[in-house]
């Protein structure tokens, strides 16, 4: 490529020096050819954008087949277009009334223009063209801002009259990359916390990440950057979620998450948090399998609630039944060691995924001294499991049951990370049987 | 006499085949894509509310460019980017080139239609990165993966593939007719 066009290119990407632009408007000067030169090139630009307008909407569009006029059917056209200004005009005429109304109300682009809405703390950092700017509450925004919010501020960019609001929480650095056509955001690091108003679905709001990119029509969501990973929580309505190293994408809907990194499955998988805890009382029998002889198991339990951890604190109780379920969600790619310690008669229980009709027992126990782990191990079985390969990105079902026939009773399981130590398997890496409502 | 309808319509095939030509000049005048649509959806404003001011014999390109060129010299004092069409002889001649190479331009279009289809893969997506969603060098190379000067390398010699494709077809239709 030769000097000018080089300079042409650079002055249409915006990105001309002082001198550069000197050069330019004197080699423009020159001669005729050389500003013909120059508008061919624009042109040539302006028509790209054009060109990929067009073919986005393409794709969006769906096809509408045509009607192909059939010669010699002339008579029977004009009775028909006759009978269409009779009948059908009136007609056609509510119909397209409803139709532009309804596209109006869906397409109708949102007329909001980012401001600085809120900022909590000292020391919100704003960035305009390589200059910093004072950030100060109702400053507008302009395409290329960059926001960094230090430890202890936030700060919430909104739409006014429209109610998008997007929050950076502490540590979070954020591109505004265009406002005009769809609200572009680049995430670098950092988390915020969306809530998107409903916006035509030729403007939406895209946010990308070093991992992923978050396509959103109108939602509420997180979506947060670590070193490696993105990870989208979605609260309410639907985002595609696109992972940028092989742009395989999935559809995450409220009450799920996607997390984006190697060596993690994409997959919209459902909030994680809790794990379903139900129990039965007065169940005849001392073991685990007496339990299944009872005709309310496993449907009718005698209660059922959320439960943080996958354990049961001491109780002192009889006859009485508990039974932990749901899905783990491996945060690594690893093999897995599981511990479980129950009294007075306990069993845990794994699928290979999430079907539960997979499920293996993988170690039972009889023990009375609590979160004793390491215990020899006893005919009939070992309350350790030896390591499991898990997949992180998919989910596996999990059960565990005890049955405690009289005295002091308690339940639960540990697990230990690839590489990690052994600890109580919590509610973030669970998710219950049914999602709370 | 004409009507407001016949005005109308009149005024609508004039402005659709006049506005690849009104955008490609604003762009060259104003090069960010945002600016520059705004400024044109300003400028068809003017024109439609102008229009009884237009004299049919003349070119209407000619008198788009014309208003245009006002509206580019009003956006300058709003927004100080490139300096360089500040010079107003530079702008004048930017409009008289626009104009002269209208039937030009417009078969230059026609010809880098087809040549987009045939740009595939890699550099398909950077070409609608670029232009679809005016991302910048950087905010590409970040959602595709690649270093920043990469991605301006691999869109110039894309943009270099499509004007020699452009140039031959240009050369054969002109051999041909």
């Amino acid at each position: 490529m030769n000097d000018h066009q080089e300079l042409i290119e650079i002055y249409l990407d915006g990105e001309l020096t002082t001198e550069q632009e000197k050069r330019l408007a004197d080699w423009l000067t020159a001669d005729r050819e050389h500003m013909r030169r120059f508008v061919r090139e624009a042109h040539l630009q302006r028509q790209l954008r054009d060109i990929m307008l067009a073919q986005s909407f393409q794709v969006k569009a769906s096809p509408v087949a045509g009607k192909v006029k059939q010669p010699g059917a002339l008579s029977l056209i004009s009775t028909a277009v006759l009978a269409f200004r009779r009948i059908w005009l009136p007609l056609a005429v509510c119909l397209v009334l409803v139709i532009t109304g309804f596209g109006v109300w869906y397409f109708n682009p949102t007329a909001g223009k980012p401001t600085l809405a809120e900022i909590q703390g000292s020391g919100l950092i704003l960035e305009r063209a390589g200059h910093r700017l004072s950030a100060t509450v109702d400053i507008h925004l302009q395409p290329g801002d960059l926001l960094r919010t230090p430890e202890n501020v936030t700060a919430v960019i909104g739409y006014a009259p429209e109610s998008t609001r997007v929050k950076l929480l502490p540590g979070t650095e954020l591109t505004l990359t265009a406002i005009g056509r769809g609200k572009v955001f680049a995430l670098v690091v950092g988390k915020l916390e969306a809530t998107v108003a409903r916006q035509s679905p030729f403007r939406p709001v895209i946010i990308s990440t070093p991992q992923a990119r978050a396509r959103v029509v109108g939602t509420r969501f997180t979506l947060t950057v670590a070193t490696n990973s993105t990870r989208l929580d979605v609260m309410e309505g639907k985002v595609r979620f696109t992972r940028l190293s092989d742009e395989k994408f999935v559809q995450v809907t409220g009450g799920h998450y996607a997390v984006a990194a190697n060596d993690y499955e994409l997959a919209a998988l459902p909030f994680t948090g809790s794990i379903t805890r139900q129990w039965w009382v007065g169940v005849a029998g001392s073991v685990v399998n007496d339990l299944r002889d009872d005709p309310r198991f496993p449907g009718r339990p005698d209660g059922s609630e959320l439960a943080k951890t996958l354990e049961l604190e001491p109780v002192r109780t009889n006859h009485f039944a508990v039974r932990f379920v749901g899905f783990l969600h491996p945060p690594v790619t690893g093999d897995y060691e599981f511990w479980l310690t129950g009294a007075t008669d306990a069993q845990l229980f794994m699928s290979p995924n999430a079907d539960p009709a997979q499920k293996v027992i993988i170690a039972q126990n009889v023990s009375y001294a609590r979160k004793a782990w390491d215990q020899p191990h006893v005919s009939g079985g070992s309350n350790w499991a030896p390591p499991v390969p898990l997949v992180a990105g998919r989910i596996y079902y999990i059960e565990a049951i005890v049955l405690i026939e009289k005295g002091e009773g308690h339940l639960a399981v540990a697990w230990k990370l690839p590489g990690g130590e052994r600890t109580l398997l919590t509610g973030e890496f669970l998710s219950p049987l049914q999602p709370p409502k | 006499m004409q009507t407001d309808k016949d005005n109308h319509e009149q005024f609508t095939r004039l402005w659709t085949e006049a506005q690849p030509i009104l955008a490609g000049y604003l762009y060259a005048a104003v090069p960010d894509f945002q600016e520059a649509e705004d400024l044109l959806q300003e400028v068809a404003v003017i024109l439609l509310r102008k229009f009884s001011e237009y004299n049919r014999e003349q070119p209407f390109v000619g008198w788009a460019i014309g208003v245009a060129k006002r509206e580019v010299l009003m956006s300058r004092r709003r927004h100080a980017r490139s300096r360089i069409f500040y010079q107003a002889d530079l702008l004048e001649r930017l409009a008289d080139t626009c104009e002269e190479l209208t039937p030009e331009l417009e078969e230059r279009s026609r010809a880098l239609r087809e040549c987009v289809r045939a740009v595939q893969g890699r550099a398909a997506e950077l070409l609608r990165l670029r232009y679809e969603e005016c991302l910048k060098f950087d905010a590409i190379a970040a959602r595709v993966g690649m270093a920043a000067v990469a991605v301006r390398v691999m869109l110039s010699r894309t943009r270099a593939a499509l004007r020699d494709c452009v140039e031959r077809k240009v050369k054969f239709q002109n051999s041909r007719s």
